[in-house]
């Protein structure tokens, strides 16, 4: 069997098995090779690129948001240190389950992984997508004591935070997570890494002075996405510091007056324009919209019939009543309808020629002989029917468009309301009916189309006190970028009202005085001996529908026919420092249920300037 | 003197300085590529010295065993073998979601590992009883031997292992001149049979089956693998081979795998380590010591004595081979994942072990000619 023969055949089939395999491995070996040199030479760029965006991302640095302080640089908005739950889904093989897991635990409610799921196409490839805010010690500690999952963490962020909670929430407004239209507006690069955004009050008015400007950071990650190495490129610059020119003091004085009740209280300096007090009542608290506001907490606000989020300094619109008296008296001895020595006989109502029905005074006995200035301290409605007869209703308008009233303001906050000073033209564009005589008359005591704000009722009673001059009214007092100086805003004049003769307004003022000080004054319960002096004008309106664009009252309010109570003021008398309004919603008489609010506030002003 | 001191070394230990001096140089390299992949972690590399001391004692005391011994004790070997892969299978301990170790109190081992190299050992011993090409009935005793145990290491699962050791077992029988004839001319034939079963891959690979449909055969074929998980790691392995480019980014520098991008970049994906840092020039120079090698060994096969030496050799040679080509196609994307450790780089210990074994065993069909009176 072991011939040699055998032995040469048996080597012959292991060389040539031999070389097969050889051919084999070389084969192989270049397909190898081939894909290697495809891989590194021929795609290297290729994958040189995947490389470098596997690990380097650009990330930009959301600025610390300005804060906000009061006059005297108390806080009222400021960023706090919070805690959210994120969720980065890339690295979640189930999310499911993580739902699960996480309910069960119960930290997560359904309602949250709805927000998650809806808020999630937001979101960047990678990105920790929070899915609870605000996180709870007892919250953090659960998370951290259990077995997490994968993709699942807690990140630390900044938190718009309101102190003062509730207290000038409609002057500051509140931040929120920045929605379809704000993304539309603030789309920029500089809003790339920014959750919240200001979205009505100052942190509205001013969001980009406050949002300050964004960095942009170069992370590098590793496979977990954990962040191993951070290369800030160019730092972020933080918002602006804005200080008010609210006085947080005042500001609750009036909050606290006006608790219970519908209602507003605007104090402004009358020297600058500057608003101490912009105080609407209902408040609610700003910081529950911060996270998104919850179903509840946002149903109950909507559907309270007090609407809490109007700020009726600036969008409550209210017949001016007899508060728009003074501008009125002052619009006839300027015009020179009426002489400073003019008398009027009160029987208590005047008649028009073709008009059956009778213009009645509020005082049915009527008031006798009056002046002018006592048409002011008592308030006579006859005088004024007779005077804005005579005046005519365009003049009545040309001379209380001065004041601004049925022109914005263009104070410092969104949203601000016109209201309504009629003209014919304005009835013939509005109503497309001609003016009526009788329309006038009650013009004349601040009824009819007329609506005012708070906030313009208080510029008007400012420009009286300080003759002449209407500031713009203004919140923001100075700012500082960078914390360096502090930059002050300007005060602006945004009319010079014209006079003709500067006795017509002593006269006004004095009519003011004696509301307060005269033997028949409408305020006179309010002479105690204060330390200081104060002129004024109560009103009481009628509740006719407030604004004929937004008939809120009239429609959902039909109970509530009570007359607003209102009252319009200023103070010291000799060089004047504040002027003020206050409207109290279906109070009744202004000088019973706004008067003594002002006097509150007057008060505590001069008590704090004087322990200053 | 000092080479005839050296030469005398490795003529006491039956080594061949050579192949010797090559596994040192690779395992040289091995090591700087270790280091780095393991991000400079001088425990692991201690570690693997342990590991390497162990091997080397191994292949030492291996290569000391004349091949007629391995021959003779060839069924002993394989029974006990079978027995502890049945072991394995009822008695077996988990680890890593599949049943591989068994665990005798002091060392816990994995006996498929140990079938890298019985089974060589079994199937050449069958072959060279009688002349070759062998006649039917050892072909098919050695094909029921193959499967069977190919079988049980598949069920662990293990589906890497049992593709080598099947693939081991078949290359026996090919060295032993068994065909499939369906043309007289051997390379035809040959390529023929190769050609079609590579292109039908190839192509229903990279045509026919739609990913989900892939998804389902890898899962289908191995339970253990996570398509979606591995496929992650095929991306993250190509963007690190790829990004090195012709000269690497220098060493301990490449992102992918300092920044744990690379999944298991001091075992399976070392590979994509060296390919990253040192780029295709030392992808090149290890494929070049690799070459040698395996060309070194062939000779060694070629060149001994008897049927069963040559049968052993040349087949092991080829096995050592293709755990190079299947570790590099796995981690340049060409081929499942199936987790096979690059031989002489990969930290790990019992591969290092089987490879070194290897070796072993091939030195050993070198210097161990037979005595004349022996020779038949």
């Amino acid at each position: 069997m072991d011939t040699l023969a055998n032995k040469e055949y048996e080597q012959r089939i292991f060389l040539s098995r031999y070389y097969i395999a050889i051919g084999f491995i070389v084969l192989i070996t270049s397909v190898i090779i081939a894909r290697i040199y495809n891989l590194q030479v021929i795609n290297h760029q290729h994958y040189l690129e995947e490389a470098l965006g596997n690990q380097l991302a650009k990330r930009p640095i959301p600025p610390f948001r300005g804060k906000i302080f009061d006059r005297k640089g108390r806080v009222l908005a400021d960023n706090k240190l919070a805690y959210r739950l994120t969720i980065t889904p890339e690295k979640i093989k189930d999310i499911n389950q993580v739902f699960v897991k996480y309910k069960e635990q119960g930290l997560i409610t359904d309602k949250h992984i709805e927000k998650y799921l809806k808020v999630r196409k937001n979101y960047k490839k990678f990105d920790q997508i929070p899915i609870k805010y605000n996180l709870s010690e007892e919250e953090m500690a659960s998370f951290l004591v259990s077995d997490n999952s994968v993709g699942v963490d807690i990140e630390p962020y900044f938190q718009r935070y309101y102190p003062e909670a509730s207290s000038a929430v409609h002057i500051l407004g509140y931040v929120s997570k920045m929605s379809q239209e704000d993304k539309e507006i603030f789309s920029d690069e500089n809003y790339q890494g920014t959750d919240y955004i200001g979205k009505i009050g100052i942190e509205r008015q001013y969001e980009e002075l406050l949002h300050g400007s964004s960095g942009t950071k170069q992370i590098e990650r590793n496979v977990d996405g954990r962040i191993i190495d951070t290369d800030i490129i160019n730092p972020s610059k933080p918002g602006a510091n804005l200080y008010l020119s609210i006085d947080l003091d005042l500001q609750k004085k009036a909050e606290e007056l006006l608790t219970g009740k519908r209602g507003a209280i605007v104090v402004v300096d009358v020297n600058s324009g500057e608003l101490l007090t912009l105080a609407s009542s209902p408040i609610y608290d700003p910081n529950l919209f911060v996270n998104g506001i919850s179903v509840e907490d946002y149903k109950s606000l909507t559907d309270s019939k007090d609407i809490p989020q109007l700020n009726r300094t600036i969008q409550g619109l209210y017949p001016p009543g007899s508060t728009i008296k003074p501008m009125v008296l002052l619009a006839g001895l300027e015009e020179d309808v009426i002489k400073d020595n003019h008398v009027v006989f009160c029987r208590g109502f005047t008649k028009l020629p073709n008009y059956s029905r009778k213009f009645n005074d509020w005082k049915k006995s009527g008031h006798g002989k009056v002046n002018t200035q006592e048409s002011i301290a008592q308030s006579c409605d006859v005088f004024y029917y007779e005077l804005a007869d005579e005046m005519g209703i365009d003049k009545i308008h040309d001379n209380l468009q001065n004041f601004y009233f049925g022109k914005p303001t263009g104070i410092d906050i969104p949203g601000e309301k016109a209201g309504v000073l009629p003209s014919k033209i304005w009835k013939k564009i509005n109503k497309n009916e001609p003016w009526y005589r009788g329309e006038t008359l009650i013009t004349g005591i601040g009824q009819g189309y007329t609506t005012v704000s708070p906030l313009q009722l208080a510029l008007a009673t400012a420009a009286i006190a300080n003759k002449g001059y209407l500031y713009k009214p203004r919140l923001l007092k100075n700012y500082s970028s960078d914390n360096k100086d502090l930059i002050s805003t300007k005060t602006e004049i945004i009319n010079r009202l014209p006079i003709k003769d500067i006795h017509h307004w002593d006269d006004v003022i004095s009519g003011m005085e004696k509301t307060i000080y005269g033997a028949n004054g409408t305020a006179r319960r309010l002479n105690t001996d204060q330390k200081y002096t104060f002129a004024g004008k109560t009103g009481t309106a009628q509740v006719f529908g407030l604004d004929p664009e937004e008939d809120y009252i009239a429609e959902k309010y039909e109970e509530h026919l009570r007359d607003h109570a209102l009252f319009n003021a200023f103070a010291p008398i000799k060089n004047p420092e504040i002027a003020i309004a206050v409207i109290v919603e279906n109070a009744g008489s202004g000088s019973s249920k706004a008067a003594p609010l002002a006097k509150a506030i007057f008060d505590e002003y001069f008590k704090n300037k004087e322990t200053n | 003197m000092i080479q005839d001191k050296v030469n005398n070394f490795f003529q006491f230990f039956k080594l061949d300085k050579y192949l010797f001096f090559l596994i040192v140089i690779t395992l040289s390299f091995g090591f700087i590529i270790l280091y780095t992949a393991s991000s400079s972690s001088e425990k692991l590399l201690l570690l693997q010295f342990r590991n390497l001391a162990i091997a080397l004692i191994v292949m030492l005391v291996i290569a000391q065993i004349p091949p007629r011994i391995l021959k003779l004790y060839s069924p002993y070997l394989m029974a006990i073998g079978v027995i502890l892969l049945i072991l394995v299978y009822f008695f077996g301990s988990y680890g890593g979601g599949a049943k591989r170790w068994l665990d005798i109190g002091i060392i816990r081992f994995q006996p498929s590992e140990i079938m890298k190299v019985i089974v060589p050992i079994a199937i050449a011993s069958i072959l060279s009883e009688k002349n070759i090409p062998p006649r039917l009935g050892p072909v098919l005793l050695s094909l029921l031997a193959i499967f069977l145990i190919g079988f049980l290491i598949y069920k662990q699962p293990d589906l890497g292992t049992a593709i080598l050791i099947v693939s081991s077992g078949i290359y026996v029988l090919f060295f032993a001149g068994v065909r499939i004839q369906i043309i007289k001319n051997v390379w035809i034939n040959l390529s023929v049979i190769f050609s079609s079963i590579l292109g039908t891959l190839y192509l229903a690979w990279n045509y026919f089956l739609l990913p989900y449909q892939k998804q389902r055969i890898l899962t289908m074929i191995d339970p253990e693998s996570d398509p979606l998980g591995s496929g992650y790691h095929i991306i993250q392995s190509k963007i690190a081979i790829g990004s090195g480019g012709l000269t690497g980014k220098g060493y301990g520098a490449g992102s992918q795998s300092q920044l744990d991008f690379l999944p298991e970049h001091s075992t399976d994906f070392i590979f994509s380590v060296l390919a990253e840092e040192m780029g295709f020039v030392g992808v090149i120079f290890l494929l070049f010591l690799y070459g040698l090698i395996i060309y070194r060994s062939f000779q060694i096969s070629i060149k001994s004595e008897d049927n069963f030496s040559k049968l052993l050799g040349l087949s092991l040679t080829l096995v050592f081979f293709t755990y190079v080509a299947i570790n590099i196609a796995m981690v340049a994307g060409l081929v499942p994942v199936v987790g096979v450790p690059l031989p002489l780089v990969s930290y790990g210990g019992s591969s290092l072990l089987t490879i070194l074994a290897i070796f072993g065993i091939i030195m050993s069909v070198n210097k161990h000619k037979l005595p004349g009176y022996l020779k038949k």
